[in-house]
């Protein structure tokens, strides 16, 4: 017969299981187990399935903490960017344990965290003889050597060269330690000095504005416009100047910066400076750049925006602001074009075609306001041809046609708004105000097929006000009619008083006064149909005025026509 | 006398700043064009703190104007069309922001180095068994090597004795 515990397999552990290792050391410290040694697994078995505040308090039960004990404390101080409390943790841990290298470090590392340059440079003179390799002691040393230079105190020629030589591997470290220090005044007054130092380095040159750039973008968050710009101004004049050629992404992002924060503080000129610049930058990095699946890759956002796009929105943005509407149209277009471009690669699928869309709709919005109907008519002709069903779309451009006197192309839109929206009431009405008015005859037509539609469709608050609307348009044009009439009406009584009475064809001034007065009743009659319609009080009083001059017109031409 | 009259002071005009909606949301609230509603919503909290603590020149107004926008699809994609674009289709700024804010940790970099102690050989004071104690506690069941089975476990059942007080004839 095997032995039972032989047979039964057992899975090898590859990984630790952290998330078994602390349930059952949580059921070892419930049933009372408070041995240090214990509490500290439990403590480590938290930090590792990330419950950091279970970890610090069960490592705050420690009675008698030890090295091991301090310096997970501190750890988990310095991960919440405690650093005071880091440092105190991480000191004491050094105490109890002189020859412990991580802790000494992290305690060098936490003083560099709160700006404790002194101390920090103090910290790596100790540090050097517990270090536990030469390539260790080597890079404490260039930290050191950079620390002291950034103190303004005088390096050796030796620490210069040894600055100046380091290996890119070095560098690397030692630039990922700098930009990780979280203090800006510190970081950046560090990384200046490695690139006085090291002119020509790359990353350092590199990490050195990419720390300005993110700092100026920092205070733009807090609207410190001004200081965003005194900090960036004079790294753009540098970036002339620097033999090293960096990134034009990075150009271009900082001519952004600059430019949004002259457009906040309204110096939209400058503003206009550094957009355009930046464009320029794009352009010659775009000309350079390889073949068609680099540049997709690289000018394409993951949303599918093209940068070309981007910039042209900003140039179009501050222009608009200016109140040149001329330009900003040319870099609108531009922009749209880039954008409709990339339809296919919108990701999600709407969402550069909704962006275009909504842009088009109120460029034209804003240039009917400005009375620029051909820029807005081609802006809401794009928004057409974007959704081409879009039935508001459709009856601004109606209107806009409408307005402008260009009655074919309103019908166009107008059979397509039928096709959108077969039963729509609005549809007859539009078709109502592309007809040309100018007689009596065709204002009663139209009246007679406005009360067929509102017969049609009673109650419907849009008709009855749309229609409002057409006759209160129709006003004006009996005003010219009864103008016209009235006009007759003078030459003919001029005439009589000029003419001495044997020389006047009365007949024939009979059968026009006569005709006059059908004229009138048929007007006033078509007034009278007017009234029940209009909505506007001024169009109102304008009928019942007409209304009152015709009577008076159709008295005199009755009493000249008997 | 006039000659010793001071000089008047120039008079300082200040322009009045741009209506938020030009500001834009997402400058107001400090994220990207394609943030996410959670970056969205904690940069908003943190924005309220900043305005009422008067670390920032927005009002609380507006970053909660801007935070509305930015809840609804419809109101945030036409800021889109009318907001200023600072970052580049690489996200340079977004890369910047997560190296020097340390949201994505580097190995080698401000890190503080973090060793455990070693407890693979820790024994607790509580008596824990041997192994070979476990072996021998462990009793296995003879199991019958009749195939099949089931008549040799009838038959061990069959030869119990039965007690017939102890039978429960309801079951």
């Amino acid at each position: 017969m095997p032995d039972v515990i032989d047979v039964i397999p057992v899975t090898p552990v590859h990984s630790p299981d952290w998330a078994e290792a602390t349930r059952l050391l949580e059921q070892a410290v419930k049933a009372g187990n408070q041995d240090p040694a214990a509490l500290y697994m439990l403590a480590m078995g938290y930090k590792h399935v990330g419950r950091f505040a279970d970890a610090r308090h069960i490592l705050g039960k420690v009675a008698e903490p030890d090295a091991a004990v301090l310096l997970q404390r501190g750890i988990l101080a310095f991960n919440d960017k405690e650093f005071p409390k880091a440092a105190e943790e991480f000191a004491r841990a050094w105490d109890k344990d002189t020859a412990s290298y991580p802790a000494a470090y992290n305690l060098m590392l936490s003083r560099l965290c709160l700006g404790q340059l002194d101390e920090a440079v103090e910290m790596l003179g100790k540090l050097v003889p517990i270090a536990p390799s030469d390539d260790e002691k080597r890079f404490l040393g260039l930290l050191r050597s950079l620390l002291r230079q950034t103190n303004a105190e005088v390096l050796s020629a030796d620490q210069e060269y040894l600055l100046g030589t380091m290996p890119a591997e070095e560098e690397a470290r030692l630039l990922d330690m700098v930009v990780g220090l979280n203090q800006f005044d510190i970081v950046f007054a560090l990384l200046s000095k490695l690139v006085a130092i090291r002119p020509t380095s790359d990353p350092a040159f590199r990490a050195y504005v990419g720390a300005a750039l993110f700092q100026g973008r920092s205070l733009m968050e807090r609207f410190q416009w001004e200081d965003a710009s005194a900090l960036l101004m004079p790294l753009r004049r540098r970036l002339e100047s620097s033999p090293v050629r960096l990134d034009a992404f990075y150009v271009i992002v900082m001519n952004n910066l600059l430019g949004t924060c002259a457009a906040m503080m309204q110096e939209f000129d400058r503003a206009l400076t550094f957009f355009k610049q930046a464009q320029e930058a794009f352009q010659r990095d775009f000309s350079s750049s390889g073949g068609q699946t680099d540049r997709q890759q690289r000018y394409v956002s993951p949303q599918g925006l093209y940068l070309g796009a981007a910039l042209e929105q900003n140039v179009a943005l501050v222009q608009e602001w200016q109140g040149r509407l001329d330009q900003a149209e040319q870099h609108w277009n531009r922009y749209f074009d880039y954008l409709e471009h990339y339809f296919p690669r919108s990701a999600p699928p709407e969402y550069l075609p909704t962006l275009a869309f909504e842009g088009c709709s109120r460029l034209a919005d804003v240039l009917s306001r400005k009375e620029r109907w051909t820029g807005a008519i081609s802006f809401l002709q794009r928004a057409h041809r974007i959704r081409p069903a879009d039935y508001e779309t459709l009856e601004r451009l109606f209107h806009l046609y409408n307005q402008l006197r260009r009655f074919d192309e309103a019908r166009r839109v107008l059979r397509r708004l039928r096709e959108v929206r077969p039963n729509d009431p609005q549809a007859d009405l539009f078709e109502l105000e592309v007809r040309e008015v100018r007689k009596i005859d065709e204002v009663e037509s139209m009246l007679n097929d406005l009360r067929r539609i509102m017969q049609r469709f009673p109650h419907e608050a849009r008709v009855e006000e749309r229609a409002g609307t057409l006759v209160n348009n129709l006003v004006p044009v009996l005003e010219r009619i009864a103008d016209q009439y009235a006009g007759q009406v003078n030459k003919v009584v001029d005439q009589m008083r000029r003419l001495p009475s044997y020389q006047i064809n009365w007949p024939t001034v009979r059968d026009i006064m006569r005709d006059l007065e059908d004229k009138y009743l048929f007007l006033r009659r078509v007034a009278q149909k007017c009234l029940g319609h209009v909505t506007g009080e001024d169009a109102r009083r304008d009928l019942n005025k007409l209304i009152s001059h015709c009577d008076r017109k159709i008295d005199q031409c009755h009493s000249l026509g008997d | 006398m006039a000659g010793n009259n001071p000089p008047p002071l120039p008079v300082m005009l200040q322009l009045a700043p741009l209506p938020r909606t030009q500001i834009g949301p997402y400058l107001i609230l400090g994220v990207d064009k394609d943030a996410d509603k959670e970056t969205i919503e904690s940069q908003w909290a943190q924005r309220l703190i900043w305005a009422r603590k008067g670390m920032t020149r927005a009002s609380l107004e507006d970053v909660n104007w801007a935070r509305e926008v930015m809840s609804s699809t419809e109101q945030r994609i036409r800021a889109d069309a009318v907001s200023l674009n600072l970052d580049t289709t690489d996200g340079t700024l977004r890369k910047l922001r997560e190296r020097f804010q340390g949201k994505r940790p580097s190995e080698v970099g401000a890190r503080p180095i973090d060793v455990e102690k070693w407890l693979g050989d820790y024994v607790p004071a509580a008596p824990v068994p041997t192994v070979e104690e476990l072996r021998q506690n462990v009793r296995v069941p003879e199991l019958p090597r009749e195939v099949p089975a089931v008549r040799v476990l009838l038959e061990s059942f069959a030869r119990a004795t039965v007690d017939p007080w102890q039978v429960d004839l309801d079951a």
